[in-house]
């Protein structure tokens, strides 16, 4: 099998990793970096639970083959939290009770970082429509879509 | 039979990466059948997985320069790699092509859109997929380049059925072209779902609508999603409707025609019979939200 | 009365939030062990054939399988509730998802790959896959053990005279209701790993929700002790039931691991997911009920027609907690009800949030609704009637102590504006609005010996209490109202508190996580430990304090004097001084408590819970009379709560059981054809997005449990039960059909309307 050489960012940091062009972002995250807060949900795109920041946009990473993260930008949930302090958006997902089992929380709230990254005040209505490709089977979303447009409002 | 087997890693194939449109095709070319162009990526990875296809090679042609432009001059021209985030968040779109901008607002999820391309939805030719018949009612036009010239060819003649296309071999689709929205003219996208966001369509209603002065419909594009082996330009239907005031009488007598002209299968997310009803009343509500347009409402 | 408490009714986030929000939690997907393999399993071809050969020769050539099995290399024996499921296929397989041989390999691909080399013959059988159909004498026989497909087992309860019932009738209802196969999707997929120690002792990286049970059939079936097998659950992903029994791929991957020599791990596709998990209980109902001319209940009598699939797994047991629909939700005085179970080729059902109690629930608020109408009753009005009160003994010998029903229903009444008219709307889109409640254990469920749970808590030196509770977390947040309850019972705060409660060679014994149960039981064991605890502690500080026990309590860290707060010490400092004392002593105290509750005799009679939830939903519905679509708008949930410990995750237990309860109404359909699933993907199987969720507003009504912890009442389940019930209800208000089987899809609605 023809391996390919590429570097990527992620969180910051460099990786050169040699890799089947068969792999995708997701494979090199879990398996060949050892990040395992990005989560497979499905494999396909329709749960959202692999969400990363691709050059600080969402993206499935079970979406992308391992040549198109050459030389990507990659945030993942790990990547969030500075210097063990919590992320605001993850504060907020914990104090609001927007996390049950937390399968799905990665994603959920990357895809809300993406958002939050576009527009730091969102309505409800926005909220929902970033998160719209994101399942969760434990919260009905409702404790989430408070969270996420709690962030930024400070009394 | 089918197995219940989902791959867990994709099956090896080669990778090639060409950096210009006359390597891709020579690629295309020389790889013959099992080659396959690779772009966005959502849909030929599901379908790798999900092992209803067996690409020995995929040609990623996302390092070829300036296929993801968009530009305008009266016509607006949209490269072959645009995200579907990429159009609904361009401001010409936005302006001018509203419609096209909201019905890409709302393929997928926003993941999904910032990776997926307009080209790949039209080149898999699902018939489901939801850029084919509101491109197609904005007369769109697809370029297609063959390795030494480009040709262009009405994207309603480019559909041939589930998965098939005008494409010969070494031929890549690197374009739409959507001419200037005529005077008086509105669109109208209905995607019938059961949920309200990550959901594929049971039928696409799409449907453009030209008046004259005295609000009479002079032309009329009404194209059917879901319901046919590819998105479906419904002549007939459309007769129905040029020369007349879009009354309920013409309206309901269209979408009888509409619905005689498709050809829906019984599946998961529909009947036939289903089908057939709803591109009644889609088509009913898609003229009169598209007349209403038209009429600057 | 919330002012009382200092850790009880606050809105304690989750303490394993941050780890999960961070994506430092560790979902079994995510661990790896030293020489770990990768197991993939072969399932079954055809949903009914005789297994002629299989030939695995090709498959070991393969570099990097390192064991390949087949029924052959297993003991002899079966697993499930009647045992009658072999962990790989012996001789014959009876449904899609049967499990024919297995993988061992170094990666998950050329495990994956190694099946494909599996040569497996088979001699295709005829399938049956309807359960009515399965019961006649011509149809082929799945089990060729049994004489006919009819499962052993029968849910027979008789109470009061239903003939008598009928005869006082002034009108009775009659309808045949027919429930339908959904999946509980949980976003993590099944995944164990199995390991050998040098000692042979097994060690089980499970999410199971009922490790202990889990521990005991494995021994069984592997032909071990259950003090050999020791269970450690991982971070799960989400289980609602379907982590209930113990399924043939954990016993598979034990195999593999034994046979191998090496760890192994077995973790499923969405696809595998989709098809190879078991799926709520589906059900034909055919149900009558009667009122009399005072609007009272007479009689309800229902037989229940079981798909059990191909194996007898948790769900052709619900009736055991359906029957409480029928028999106790509102008060009726003649009841009968009847079971009828029969295997069949398909996919086999399981345990899901509300356990039949959704499909219960749905006929009986259907007919009472129907009830209402022919009675000239306002069905909240009606449902009020007839609802139970404290002091009642419902027909199954059931106690109600605490009951608050009746303001349930008006409260939900209330916050839907159930007394609008809505009928002024006559366009194409129609409004209505639906009620349904529920009755649930909320005290525990006697259904094994024991309903017990054992708590151990244990203060260090420093005041860090740490609570071992035999209880498990699966998302619902039952440690952190655990350390709530430990630290108010203590007079600590509840970060103070530490919970352990993931491995059974740790952890005391606990039935599981079931029957709405943990707050309860294992609330009352942690509290009880806690105060033995806290006991201990005053008798080391008094005569530090020069004072008697009794005069001395302890709040926020302190330990002091009752009569004069003023005097008071740092209760830490107490410990450490004990502690390292001449003949020291440590705190360390246990309680096993199991609630004062019977099991069901032979006739289903029997106080089995320590005390019953109740609550209504209310639904306002949208209905779009052209293209069959329903929308739901608003709900509203009252439950009586007994006491909200925590409302922030009450509240997320029950909006989540909402979400689910919206998933069975209207989106979720597993569609089976000759017991293929034809829809294993997220995009067709539709639980509801983030778009598809109504508002939802909560109200808790608090009736303080006397012997709930703290007051509380078990109601994780009740979120998911009365949704679909009170949105049918809803869809009949606005369109005047009544779907008598769900989904309430838009070609169901279109059809009904047509004929109407």
């Amino acid at each position: 099998m023809n391996k390919i050489s590429l570097d990527l960012t992620v969180n910051g940091q460099v990786y050169e990793i040699s890799v089947s062009p068969t792999l995708t972002l997701l494979d090199i995250l879990r398996y060949e970096i050892g990040l395992t807060g990005t989560k497979k949900g499905c494999g396909t795109g329709d749960c959202g639970a692999c969400t990363v920041l691709v050059n600080g946009r969402a993206a499935n990473a079970c979406l992308i083959l391992a040549p198109d993260a050459k030389g990507a930008d990659i945030t993942t949930i790990e990547g969030l939290a500075v210097e063990g302090e919590l992320h605001p958006i993850q504060q907020a997902f914990v104090d609001h009770g927007a996390i049950q089992c937390g399968f799905c929380s990665p994603g959920m709230i990357m895809s809300a970082a993406d958002l939050l990254n576009r527009n730091p005040n969102p309505t409800a209505e926005e909220a929902k429509n970033a998160i719209s490709g994101n399942l969760c089977r434990c919260t009905g979303y409702i404790k989430i879509i408070e969270a996420i447009t709690a962030v930024n409002k400070h009394e | 039979m089918q197995k219940i087997i989902e791959v867990v890693r994709l099956k090896t194939f080669e990778y090639h990466e060409p950096r210009t449109l006359e390597e891709a095709s020579t690629l295309l070319s020389q790889l013959g059948q099992d080659a396959m162009i690779y772009a966005g990526g959502t849909d030929i990875i599901p379908k790798i997985r999900y092992k209803r296809i067996f690409p020995a090679h995929l040609i990623n042609i996302k390092k070829i320069p300036q296929l993801n432009e968009i530009s305008c001059d009266k016509k607006l021209t949209i490269g072959a790699l645009a995200t579907f985030n990429d159009i609904c968040f361009s401001g010409i779109v936005k302006d001018k092509f509203q419609v096209l901008a909201e019905v890409c607002e709302h393929i997928a999820s926003h993941q999904v859109r910032n990776l997926a391309t307009i080209g790949g939805n039209i080149c898999n030719a699902a018939p489901s997929a939801d850029s084919p018949p509101i491109l197609m009612v904005y007369d769109s036009k697809v370029e297609i380049f063959d390795g030494r010239q480009t040709r262009s060819l009405l994207l309603e003649n480019f559909f041939k059925g589930p998965g098939m296309t005008d494409l010969k071999k070494g031929e890549i689709l690197t374009g739409i072209i959507i001419p200037e929205v005529p005077p008086n003219t509105g669109h109208a996208y209905i995607k019938h779902t059961i949920r309200k966001s990550l959901d594929i369509a049971i039928v696409g209603m799409a449907v453009s609508v030209t008046l004259d002065e005295a609000d009479k419909c002079t032309a009329t594009c009404i194209v059917v999603g879901a319901s046919a082996p590819v998105p479906l330009r419904t002549k007939l239907a459309e007769k129905y409707l040029i020369g007349t005031y879009l009354g309920p009488s013409d309206v309901e007598a269209a979408g009888i025609a509409a619905a005689n002209e498709i050809s829906p299968i019984d599946d998961v997310r529909g009947s036939r019979n289903y089908r057939c009803e709803m591109t009644k009343i889609n088509l009913k509500r898609a003229v009169e939200l598209a007349s209403g347009r038209a009429r600057h409402e | 009365m919330s002012n009382l408490y200092s850790n009880i009714g606050k809105r304690v986030p989750k303490l394993d939030a941050p780890d999960k929000a961070t994506g430092r939690a560790r979902y079994p997907q995510d661990l790896t062990l030293p020489g770990m393999l990768h197991g993939k399993i072969l399932w079954s071809r055809y949903p009914h054939a005789k297994i002629v050969n299989i030939d695995t020769s090709e498959a070991l050539k393969i570099p990097g399988v390192m064991s390949v099995i087949t029924a052959k290399d297993l003991p002899y024996r079966n697993s499930g509730f009647m045992k009658d499921n072999p962990p790989l296929k012996r001789d014959k397989v009876r449904s899609l998802r049967d499990e024919v041989a297995a993988v061992a390999a170094v990666t998950e691909e050329i495990a994956e790959a190694a099946l494909e080399h599996i040569k497996v013959e088979y001699m295709e059988l005829p399938g049956i896959f309807d359960p009515e159909e399965a019961l006649r004498e011509s149809a082929p026989l799945i089990h060729e053990e049994n004489k006919n497909n009819l499962v052993k087992m029968k849910y027979k309860f008789e109470h009061g005279d239903v003939e008598e019932g009928r005869k006082h009738s002034a009108h009775v209802v009659k309808g045949r209701f027919k429930l339908h196969f959904v999946t509980h999707t949980c976003l993590g997929t099944c995944c164990c790993i199995a390991d050998f120690d040098s000692k042979g002792k097994l060690i089980m990286y499970s999410p199971s929700q009922v490790p202990f049970l889990h521990q005991k059939d494995m021994a069984d079936v592997l032909g071990m002790s259950g003090s050999d097998i020791r269970i450690i659950q991982p971070t799960i992903g989400g289980a609602f039931g379907s982590k209930l029994d113990l399924y043939p791929y954990e016993i598979i991957c034990a195999h593999l691991a034994r046979i191998a020599g090496r760890p192994v791990r077995i973790s499923f596709t969405r696809m595998e997911e989709f098809c190879c998990t078991p799926t709520r209980q589906p059900a034909i109902i055919e149900s009558e009920a009667g009122v009399d001319a005072d609007g009272k209940l007479t009689f309800r009598e229902a037989h229940i027609i079981l798909d059990a699939g191909a194996y007898v797994s948790w769900g052709p047991t619900i009736p055991y907690v359906m029957m409480n629909s029928f028999s106790s939700l509102y008060r009726v005085p003649n009841v009968s009800f009847d079971t009828t179970i029969a295997y069949t080729n398909n996919i086999y059902a399981g345990a899901f949030r509300g356990y039949g109690n959704p499909q219960g629930t749905f006929v009986v608020e259907t007919q009472m609704d129907e009830l209402a109408e022919l009675v000239n009753m306002d069905p909240l009005v009606f449902r009020i009637l007839n609802s139970n009160r404290p002091g009642e003994t419902t027909p199954q010998g059931m106690k109600v102590t605490t009951c608050g029903l009746e303001e349930c229903l008006k409260r939900a009444a209330k916050g839907i504006n159930w007394h609008e008219d809505r009928r002024g709307v006559t366009g194409k889109i129609r409004r209505g609005v639906g009620l349904a409640s529920f009755f649930h254990v909320g005290g525990g469920a006697r259904v094994y010996r024991s309903d017990g749970c054992g708590a151990i808590v244990k203060i260090d030196d420093f005041g860090q209490v740490t609570l071992i509770t035999g209880s498990s977390e699966i998302g619902q947040g039952s440690e952190t109202v655990l350390a709530q309850i430990t630290a108010e019972e203590l007079g600590v705060r509840v970060e103070d508190v530490k919970v352990i409660n993931s491995d059974t060679d740790i952890k005391p014994w606990d039935v599981g996580v079931h029957a709405s149960r943990t707050t309860f039981i294992a609330g009352n064991a942690a509290r009880i430990a806690a105060a033995k605890a806290k006991r201990k502690i005053l008798e080391m500080a008094a005569p530090e304090m020069g004072l008697q026990c009794d005069e001395l309590d302890i709040n926020n860290r302190f330990i002091y004097y009752k009569a004069n707060p003023e005097k008071r010490v740092r209760f830490d400092k107490i410990l450490r001084k004990k502690h390292f004392d001449y003949n020291g002593n440590i705190i360390v105290t246990e309680h096993f408590y199991d609630p004062p509750t019977q099991r069901q005799d032979r006739n289903f009679k029997g106080n089995v819970s320590a005390t019953y939830a109740f609550g209504t939903q209310a639904a306002e519905v949208e209905v779009d009379t052209e293209t069959g679509i329903v929308r739901v708008l608003k709900m509203v949930v009252a439950d009586d709560v007994g006491k909200a410990l925590n409302p922030m995750l009450l509240e997320g237990q029950l909006e989540g059981g909402i979400a689910q309860g919206i998933g069975y109404g209207i989106y979720e359909n597993l569609i089976l054809d000759k017991g293929r699933v034809m829809n294993p993907t997220f995009l067709d199987y539709k639980i509801p997005t983030v778009n598809d969720m109504p508002e939802i507003k909560v109200e808790m009504v608090e009736t303080h449990d006397e012997e709930g912890p703290f007051g509380a009442k078990g109601i994780a389940e009740s979120g998911s039960i009365p949704t679909a019930a009170a949105i049918a209800n809803a869809v009949y208000d606005a369109i005047g059909v009544r779907i008598k089987g769900l989904p309430i899809s838009p070609e169901k609605v279109l059809k009904a309307l047509s004929k109407k």
